[in-house]
């Protein structure tokens, strides 16, 4: 007997549906987000592809149905509460605390990591600076690769977008490292459901902030949602920026101005402080998209800070 | 009244800016202005604060009206070692 998988648009109907259902408090916003999204020609298709990405990646992890589901919540409420909390203090809960402290809190947290890499997998179906976003890499970034390309990822997380960059193109290698120990385990399962072997892809454990690139130089660095984490990311651009191939070599970075997470401890204000930190490191800001978080159904109160996440395609710029 | 029912509707009516608002076991978010997913969490924080609880994120979002919130206070203040404020 034949089994027809479901259409996108089933896929999708289904997944609104049963966000609406288990988290009434979230589920409005959400189908509204996805109401808007649909006008989108490329969206059911692709929204159901990383709908099954995140089904079987969670599979992979260990979560069934509903763990998928409360892994999204999860994803969700950190944000609000973390977010409550900014509006009140402006600044981000753990910015003094610093890395060490997150790390323990945070990057060391099983279970939490889990939820969260999960919970932001689903984040870039349903929030439409999310999808916008990872169209911009889909789009501008990946197929701008080389065929023959050499990437690397700062951080890859559940390794989406390292995976993006790999699948269907057999002669592209990459490189992830991240200081997450679950992070390294979910994206060595995110490259196996994409039938990307161990031969193209590393991954390991580390401070990604303080790998040694040695003399390595790359066609494409991602460092998306990475800046926002680290200590002085000043530094950072500008020590990566050596090993980024002159000319064609790209860098994607997606960067969020007042938006809290547990692991955020730098604070962007305005999207000018990030292309500043860009240019005052070499980089050439070759394209950009500013995209508007959504606010999960909140009204913006008059005067509040712009929550504009800014992505970046970079190149190593002309200075030596 | 309960207690619990009472401390939950006192910090409603000061969440949501309606002082003279009355919750049902079956009000929910639909029949109260200002509650979004912001105050949601607002109010959710006070009430952890107010009873000296702390809940997973997944029952907060899970939670459908206010007779799930009592329960959740009733389940989390029967554990042996439940979180202090």
């Amino acid at each position: 007997m034949t089994v027809l998988a479901p259409a996108p648009s089933d896929r999708l109907a289904r997944f609104t549906a049963d966000v609406e259902k288990a988290f009434p408090i979230i589920g409005r916003t959400v189908s509204a987000y996805v109401g808007e999204l649909r006008n989108r020609p490329e969206y059911p298709a692709e929204a159901a592809r990383l709908l099954d990405l995140a089904d079987r990646l969670g599979g992979a992890v260990g979560l069934d149905a509903d763990g998928v589901l409360d892994a999204f919540a999860e994803f969700c409420l950190t944000f609000l509460r973390e977010q409550e909390e900014f509006l009140k203090t402006g600044e981000y809960r753990n910015a003094a605390r610093g890395f060490e402290h997150v790390r323990a809190e945070v990057y060391d947290d099983d279970e939490y990591m889990t939820s969260y890499m999960v919970g932001h997998l689903l984040s870039c179906v349903v929030f439409p600076h999310h999808f916008e976003q990872f169209r911009f890499f889909q789009t501008r970034f990946v197929p701008a690769l080389p065929g023959d390309a050499n990437v690397f990822e700062f951080g890859q997380g559940h390794g989406l977008w390292l995976s993006e960059c790999l699948a269907g193109h057999p002669a592209r290698r990459g490189t992830g490292v991240d200081v997450s120990p679950t992070c390294v385990a979910m994206a060595g399962e995110m490259m196996k459901l994409r039938g990307i072997g161990p031969d193209r892809v590393s991954l390991s454990y580390g401070d990604a902030v303080r790998y040694d690139l040695g003399g390595m130089v790359y066609d494409g660095m991602i460092a998306s949602g990475l800046l926002e984490h680290i200590e002085d990311p000043a530094a950072f651009l500008v020590r990566v920026r050596k090993n980024l191939r002159p000319g064609s070599g790209r860098l994607f970075t997606m960067v969020p101005t007042n938006t809290a997470h547990p692991d955020h401890l730098v604070l962007f204000r305005e999207t000018d402080e990030i292309r500043r930190l860009f240019r005052d490191a070499g980089f050439a800001i070759v394209e950009e998209r500013d995209l508007e978080q959504g606010t999960l159904g909140v009204e913006r109160p008059a005067g509040a800070a712009s929550r504009l996440h800014l992505a970046i395609l970079a190149s190593a710029g002309d200075k030596p | 009244m309960d207690p619990i029912h009472q401390t939950i509707q006192d910090i409603a009516r000061r969440v949501f800016e309606s002082p003279d608002l009355v919750l049902t076991d079956e009000t929910t978010a639909n029949d109260v202005d200002k509650w979004d997913s912001l105050t949601h969490i607002t109010f959710i924080v006070e009430v952890e604060k107010r009873f000296g609880l702390k809940f997973r994120n997944a029952e907060i979002a899970r939670l459908q009206c206010i007779g799930d919130l009592k329960r959740l206070v009733e389940k989390h203040q029967a554990r042996p070692n439940r979180a202090s404020a």
